[in-house]
């Protein structure tokens, strides 16, 4: 098996998860060249919990999309995850740091030919966990999300809610470092909107590290933690509005 | 519990595949059978006529020709190179004129025969055939040992063509598995990009194409060959039933059978792993 080799840098322990450093985003192909986003500079620490926010189109799902290293070929400027510098990375190392990443995408991305139950095993199965061990994991994890009748189910019969928290309980349940969740809450109501991110909060508590990207600043209004909106190509930081009483 | 692995990629129906490639497996069974049965038949005629000359006598009807036959064995026991000989019989001749009515032979008609055993290093066919023709002008000697060669020669320029033709086949059962592989990938290049955010290496999915390659080499090559068996036997049993006897040839095919689809299933699972890995590198490369 394919091991991933220490170097100097990753000898210490990263102070960050995430950070970038005067990070840009283009499409070459795309008219005007056009620039998602430029002069990015954050930083999520071991353990934090952001929004990501902005409109439409600005660049939110580019971002998410960057730090699971996809896109990497356009974008310019300095990205360092887990301790590790983007571009020293070797191809075989990708999938090692994605393995300590938990994605919940915008499009869901189910396998449709998998029922849910399998769908959800997956991330373990990838890790090199056993078929059967990785199903129980995944019963456990899809009876917290509240879809056990549907276990069997394929995602083509499910509604956009029941794909959401499947795709919410695939990216969990390798309890992974980071947490990055794009538009989580996009296709259910304000009640389980507010469900599905208090789950991402008992996450966070329990030390994964959380960035969520949503168009909805009101939702992320209800939670006292900082919040990165992209505004004309910028990313802006906003401390919590307000402190959580324990 | 669900007790049966996942397939993270939904490969299609393998039916087509396993068609073309147990055609290929088929023709490769044939051409390997045909060598076999050749190699066998050139062992037969190489042991049983190649140190060996026929005498042709000419049709004895009165009594003073019999002294021609006197003569011929003096003229045998003279000539340096000749082992020994006899007087061949009918089934003898039978069996001659058979294997010399094959193919690769002009037809003879033997109308009277010695069966000669010769060294063949120390004997001279122009000598004898000389000496042959100073006792009576229609005696002619058949030159087995020549004919032998002449068919041995034919036998390994058969085996040539056969390497030929294998290696043709073998390059277009790579390429057909290569294609198919490429198609697949193409076909899948969204399911893949999904396993590769979720984490999967590409060892993990070249593995799955891999799986695929080996049922689908078993399949066609347990097909391929079982058809190819059944057409050699059929073959055998109608051109020379004699070569159904020989338990060299029986034991080849047999071994063959049993091997195809162990090699067909090997050779598809190494083409598949390589070939997916290449075309999912690119495809990464792509992404």
């Amino acid at each position: 098996m394919w091991s991933l080799r220490k170097t100097s840098e990753e000898n210490s322990t990263p102070c960050e998860i995430v950070a970038f450093e005067r990070v840009a985003l283009s499409f070459p192909g795309a008219p005007d060249n056009k620039e998602i986003f430029h002069n990015v500079t954050f930083m999520l620490a071991p353990g934090s919990f952001h929004f990501l926010t902005g409109g439409s189109g600005s660049g939110k799902t580019s971002l998410l999309k960057l730090i699971c290293l996809d896109y990497l070929s356009t974008s310019k400027g300095n990205i360092r995850l887990f301790g590790r510098n983007s571009s020293t990375l070797r191809v075989g190392e990708i999938p090692l740091l994605r393995q300590k990443m938990g994605i919940v995408f915008q499009e869901f991305y189910l396998l449709d030919h998998l029922n849910v139950l399998e769908n959800v095993a997956l991330p373990l199965i990838l890790r090199g966990i056993d078929s059967t061990r990785a199903q129980e994991q995944a019963r456990e994890m899809i009876e917290w999300v509240g879809l056990s009748p549907w276990c069997k189910s394929f995602p083509p019969t499910l509604s956009g809610g029941q794909k959401q928290r499947v795709a919410i309980a695939r990216a969990v349940i390798s309890k992974p470092s980071l947490l990055l969740a794009d538009e989580p809450t996009g296709s259910v109501d304000e009640d389980n909107a507010i469900k599905i991110l208090y789950l991402f909060e008992e996450l966070h508590k329990m030390g994964t590290t959380v960035l969520i990207a949503t168009h909805d600043r009101h939702l992320a209004a209800n939670f006292s933690y900082p919040e990165l909106e992209f505004r004309n190509k910028n990313l802006i930081y906003h401390p919590p509005k307000f402190v959580q009483v324990p | 519990m669900n007790k049966k692995s996942i397939s993270p990629l939904p490969f299609g129906q393998d039916f087509w595949v396993i068609c073309v490639i147990s055609s290929i497996v088929y023709i490769m069974f044939l051409i390997a059978a045909s060598f076999f049965a050749l190699n066998t038949a050139s062992n037969q005629w190489q042991s049983e006529y190649h140190s060996k000359i026929v005498i042709q006598l000419p049709l004895q009807t009165s009594g003073s020709d019999l002294m021609i036959n006197e003569k011929v064995v003096a003229t045998l026991k003279e000539t340096p190179g000749i082992k020994s000989y006899k007087f061949v019989d009918k089934s003898v001749l039978d069996n001659i004129s058979k294997l010399l009515s094959s193919p690769f032979m002009p037809l003879v008609q033997v109308p009277s025969f010695i069966q000669a055993e010769i060294y063949p290093q120390k004997w001279s066919f122009s000598t004898l055939t000389e000496k042959l023709k100073a006792i009576h002008p229609e005696c002619s000697v058949l030159d087995t040992h020549a004919l032998s060669s002449k068919f041995m020669r034919n036998i390994q320029t058969l085996e040539w063509v056969f390497y030929i033709l294998c290696l043709i086949l073998f390059i277009s059962s790579t390429l057909v598995i290569t294609v198919v592989t490429r198609f697949e990938v193409a076909v899948h290049k969204d399911i893949i990009h999904i396993l590769y955010l979720l984490g999967a290496r590409d060892e993990y999915i070249a593995l799955h194409f891999q799986k695929r390659g080996r049922a689908f080499g078993f399949k066609a090559g347990v097909a391929g060959s079982i058809l190819g068996a059944l057409t050699a036997f059929i073959f055998l049993k109608i051109g020379s039933g004699m070569l159904l006897e020989n338990s060299y040839l029986i034991w080849s095919l047999g071994i063959l059978l049993f091997l195809t689809p162990l090699m067909t299933m090997f050779l598809c699972d190494f083409l598949c792993r390589i070939s997916s890995s290449y075309y999912i590198q690119i495809l990464q490369q792509k992404n």
